[in-house]
């Protein structure tokens, strides 16, 4: 009888393997490094930032980058360069948490719609063309609107603005995964529905997922600090990045630094993204070995 | 005579197809008794897998009809039970083994879990307990390793360590009933041989009865005591799989017969059956086979019923007369 010898080290190895394939690309590489630097920023705020990004100094207000205020101060004296330090927790976990949530949602009712099809599927499946017929900004605004303007109600805005694209790329996905045959044999052990689409299904369909959340975190940013521009996200004084260039924009002719280096953070973050997630997606789709590795 | 654990009495059943219904299976009838490995032989297309999947269940609600008939698996009728009542019978009560060991296991889950969430299904135990039970479920598929194969995932497995893991899932619960589609046929011969000799040592260990669907007559003479032979959906001949080897009654048994290689007729050409199998649109009015048939003869033009007695029967008007053997 054959006795299967596989190294342990084999399996881990993957691993390595797709960072060196993620980094290979140099502007992959340089997202990377990128998102790796913003999210630590983010993390460590409390500690890196020289002050609370709400105390007022109306002495110190509208001063230009300094050694004291590395990026200035704001119209009400508070430190711009802690305001944005504090301003990427919000941004990147918040972009992240609704991100994970439509994410969630959606591969759940998109597998479940793919398994079960039937009314299930067709109800899910038209009340997901009608979220897509909305361009999603204007949608976002109105969901945002409706719930109340805050920083929750946005997330949530935008979370179910992102849910169509999950829920059918889940059911694409649970469509061709239910024909296969391990699902037909986990029927004949006796096992349910439910038991089959979160055990069977899902595993089998989050790569194309996986891509997906990265794709969609640059643009989620964007959203939220579009929202928060627009005055129907995070209000002030909380340091949310869109909220803060919609004050500082009148700003823009005698302290420059104000609104421009503000909107350079949200510039930086949502483009580390964005190249991160076109890395991610070039490394897992299987047309880009057919070009002969050719990434753009 | 033991107690049927199947039976399949006149079973007519069709697909539903843009071309309109389709009749696949027409008035199959066979039983199975407690302990007993039977084999359903005939070509691709014959509706052998059709039939294990309609024991099962598992053929597409929206598309199938069965027009007449009934599968009585512990005494009840399998297409009139609820989805539900089918789901304690899967697994529980019939084990099912695919043709294909490459595809019938979750490619994003060790073995060993999926062993182990089928078992706990099954008997509703421990963690723990699962875990102990995994590991003589894996013992009893003679796997040498089974803490090593436990946390490997099926593309870590060749073909027949996965048919091991297929046929543990499958007899799991200790089923009355396990049926084999095609299990070896994705095998190369060696592990084929392996493969035949656990699924026999399996059935006889708990008593499980065993369908066992084969286009090989060579794997139904090592291993089954009764066989069936469906031709174009209709069964043409039953009974003991001795008898059936020594004296073919039907002429597409014999045919069958005459196309296995044999050490005993060295040399000789191997003899192929003319023709192929009749269009599921378009049969001939009388016997299925007749088109094909060397002994043709003008009767053949209307249905031959399966006469016999006790265990032995066949759907010929040719064979009711004395014939010689091979």
């Amino acid at each position: 009888m054959s006795t299967p010898i596989v190294a342990r080290s084999a399996r881990y190895g993957g691993g390595r393997m797709l960072w060196k394939q993620l980094t290979a690309n140099r502007f992959t590489a340089l997202a990377v490094a990128c998102v790796v630097a913003i999210v630590l920023l983010a993390l460590l705020a409390p500690w890196l930032a020289p002050d609370s990004p709400t105390s007022v100094h109306l002495s110190q207000r509208l001063s230009p980058p300094s050694a004291r205020h590395w990026f200035g101060t704001d119209e009400v004296g508070r430190d711009l360069f802690s305001r944005i330090l504090y301003g990427a927790r919000i941004s990147v976990g918040v972009g992240l948490g609704s991100v994970l949530l439509a994410a969630l949602a959606g591969t759940l009712l998109g597998a479940f719609s793919g398994y079960w099809g039937r009314w299930a599927d067709q109800g899910i499946m038209r009340l997901m063309d009608i979220l897509l017929s909305f361009p999603s900004i204007v949608l976002a605004m109105a969901l945002a609107a409706a719930l109340g303007p805050n920083l929750l109600n946005a997330a949530l805005a935008i979370a179910i603005v992102k849910l169509p694209v999950y829920v059918r790329l889940a059911r694409a996905e649970a469509l061709s995964i239910s024909r296969q045959l391990f699902v037909k044999a986990a029927r004949t052990f006796g096992l349910g529905s439910g038991w089959i689409v979160t055990r069977h299904i899902i595993p089998n369909l989050l790569p194309p997922i996986v891509v997906q959340i990265t794709l969609d975190l640059g643009d989620t940013i964007l959203l939220i600090a579009t929202l928060g521009f627009l005055g129907l996200g995070a209000q002030p004084p909380t340091p949310e990045w869109g909220a803060m260039i919609s004050v500082g924009w009148k700003y823009l002719l005698d302290q420059w630094w104000y609104p421009t280096l503000t909107g350079a953070a949200i510039f930086i973050t949502v483009m580390s993204f964005n190249l991160l997630g076109d890395g991610v997606r070039d490394l897992l789709d299987p047309r880009r070995h057919e070009e002969g590795g050719r990434t753009s | 005579m033991t107690e049927s654990v199947l039976q399949v009495e006149e079973l007519t059943l069709s697909f539903r197809t843009a071309a309109g219904l389709i009749r696949v299976l027409r008035g199959v009838s066979f039983d199975i008794r407690a302990g007993e490995l039977v084999g359903l032989v005939g070509e691709s297309g014959s509706g052998k897998s059709v039939t294990a999947q309609a024991v099962a269940r598992l053929l597409p609600e929206e598309t199938t009809v069965v027009e007449s008939g009934r599968i009585l698996f512990a005494g009840r009728d399998v297409c009139t039970m609820t989805e539900a009542e089918m789901r304690e019978i899967r697994g529980r009560r019939i084990g099912y083994v695919f043709q294909e060991p490459m595809t019938a296991l979750n490619p994003a889950m060790t073995v060993g879990d999926q062993l182990m969430h089928v078992i706990r299904h099954h008997h509703g135990c421990s963690r723990r307990e699962a875990r102990q039970r995994v590991q003589r479920a894996l013992e009893e598929v003679l796997i040498h390793q089974p803490d090593l194969v436990a946390r490997q995932y099926p593309f870590e497995l060749s073909g027949g360590m996965r048919q091991r893991i297929v046929i543990a899932l499958a007899m799991s619960a200790n089923p009355a009933l396990l049926i084999a589609d095609e299990p070896t046929t994705a095998l190369d011969v060696t592990v084929q041989a392996e493969i035949l000799k656990l699924i026999l040592r399996l059935a006889r260990q708990h008593g499980t009865a065993v369908l066992f669907i084969t286009h090989d007559l060579g794997v139904v003479s090592q291993i089954c005591e009764r066989m069936v032979v469906l031709y174009a959906g209709e069964v043409v001949e039953r009974g003991p799989v001795r008898e059936i080897l020594r004296h073919p009654n039907h002429p597409y048994t014999r045919a069958l017969l005459r196309a296995v290689p044999d050490v005993a007729r060295r040399g000789e050409p191997l003899q192929a059956i003319p023709g192929e199998l009749p269009d599921l649109r378009h049969l001939p009015p009388g016997c299925v086979f007749a088109p094909r048939c060397v002994h043709r003869m003008e009767r053949c033009d209307t249905r031959p019923p399966l006469r016999g007695s006790g265990d032995t029967a066949v759907a010929c008007w040719w064979s009711g007369q004395e014939v010689p053997n091979r």
